[in-house]
């Protein structure tokens, strides 16, 4: 059998993309990392962080941070959200634009996961701090890797083909 | 080349289920799962007003016997600015502490007389450190400044001036320290200095009602033609004043709570030959 399509290419973009929403929510609510300083524990959520650094003067990286991992991953699930339900009667052009927005703006959602790895592998300093990552952080890698498969599991001919179909 | 295709797509999209909709469901149970053990381990939450933090800031630890058992969430001050209001969040295993009759201070490095206590909070966060009491489960407190005292009974000395002696200052019979002053004021009509010294419970008894308190806060120097007396209070109380009692050997009966004793200057070299006989094994049954 010959498959011009990934066959229920939009299931599963609808399925990934309704789990990285449910996931989306454990990321936010719960810690990403936690700082032990000479046994201070500090938890922070991604909000938290975004607070802290806002309240600390420097507002760019908290904009940023806030775009990367509340935004975008928000925008990107309800973006394919919205082709997976229009593409049959919505003009092409526009939702193809709309698919190349999301392929473009996904990378960047993946930052807080490499922020936080990199902090783990360099703050390891024994008894005086340590950073750990904590459950938060895994959900949200899970939400990131989720809209991935979503986006990729979108077959972009879908669009092109109601293109053909309308005309 | 396209038309075909198509429709066979359509087919297969309206009539079988992808087995990606395993993965929405994993994502569910594992958010809930995620949402149950939080709630289970999560205890309850308490407030306690202090009238000084002390440094106290937000996730600062609650300790029990040497161990974390929850953690502050908020700091605020009450709106007339009289207190500030701790709000913490304790384990589930700690939930029992949160009880009517529980205690919660602070503990802050202090370098008194009295000795060095706190030190690990020089380094290490301030914590608030508690004692659970054995009422019904409470959740608003009011914070002490100090660790818990010792369990004390309470009586008055009145004196003519109250120099040399501050809160803290010690109380001695026999040259061993049974109590402290806890306050210092002025009587109601200003004639005389009220001063409130606690006993401890175990040492009581020894104050009866014909007791005899007198201030040493300093030294006396009797020079006579026979020579030269020297009463001297421990090095202590030279710096930090001192009180000390003396019960006659015919002892009266043992002084109720508030009873009010007068504070002498000066002692009678008599009273320190006095010798009775107090038993202090049965504490309990002289309350």
């Amino acid at each position: 059998m010959l498959h011009v399509h990934v066959p229920r290419g939009i299931q599963r973009t609808v399925a990934f993309s309704l789990a990285a929403l449910v996931l989306f929510i454990p990321a936010n609510v719960f810690p990403i990392l936690s700082m032990s300083r000479l046994g201070h524990k500090n938890e922070s959520t991604i909000m938290e962080g975004v607070v802290e650094l806002w309240t600390s003067g420097t507002q760019g990286i908290a904009i940023l941070v806030l775009l990367c991992s509340i935004v975008i991953p928000l925008a990107k699930i309800f973006g394919l959200f919205y082709l997976c339900v229009t593409w049959k009667t919505h003009s092409s052009k526009q939702n193809s634009l709309l698919l190349g927005y999301i392929e473009l703006i996904g990378r960047w959602s993946m930052l807080d996961v490499f922020l936080v790895s990199i902090l783990v592998a360099l703050i390891k300093l024994g008894a005086i701090a340590t950073v750990q990552p904590e459950i938060g952080i895994v959900a949200f890698a899970a939400v990131v890797v989720l809209t991935m498969l979503a986006s990729a599991n979108f077959d972009p001919r879908l669009l092109w083909q109601q293109e053909t179909k309308t005309t | 080349m396209s038309e075909t295709p198509t429709a066979k797509l359509k087919e297969m999209q309206s009539n079988r289920l992808s087995i990606a909709w395993v993965v929405p469901t994993i994502a569910i149970v594992l958010s809930l799962v995620l949402f149950i053990r939080w709630e289970m381990n999560r205890g309850p939450e308490i407030t306690v007003s202090f009238t000084d933090a002390n440094g106290i800031t937000i996730d600062s630890p609650i300790m029990f016997r040497g161990a974390i058992v929850g953690r502050v969430k908020k700091l605020s001050l009450q709106k007339d600015n009289s207190t500030v209001i701790v709000r913490a969040r304790l384990d589930k295993t700690a939930a029992s502490l949160a009880k009517r009759g529980s205690r919660w201070w602070i503990v802050h490095p202090s370098v008194s007389l009295q000795g060095i206590s706190g030190l690990d909070t020089i380094i290490g966060p301030r914590y608030i450190q508690v004692s659970p009491g054995d009422g019904e489960p409470s959740f608003t407190f009011e914070g002490s400044q100090k660790p818990i005292p010792i369990e004390c009974k309470s009586f008055t000395l009145i004196s003519s001036s109250a120099i040399g002696i501050t809160m803290g200052t010690p109380i001695y019979y026999r040259g061993i320290e049974i109590g402290s002053v806890t306050t210092t004021e002025l009587a109601k009509n200003a004639a005389t200095a009220r001063i409130v010294a606690s006993i401890q419970n175990m040492y009581a008894p020894i104050v009866r009602t014909n007791s005899k308190f007198w201030n040493v806060s300093g030294i006396n120097i009797d020079a006579g033609l026979t020579g030269i007396t020297l009463h001297s209070a421990p090095l202590t109380a030279l710096i930090r004043g001192g009180i000390t009692m003396a019960t006659p050997t015919s002892s009266g009966d043992i002084a109720p709570d508030g009873f009010a004793f007068t504070l002498l200057e000066e002692f009678e070299d008599a009273w320190l030959e006095w010798t009775p006989e107090i038993d202090l094994s049965n504490v309990e049954g002289t309350q």
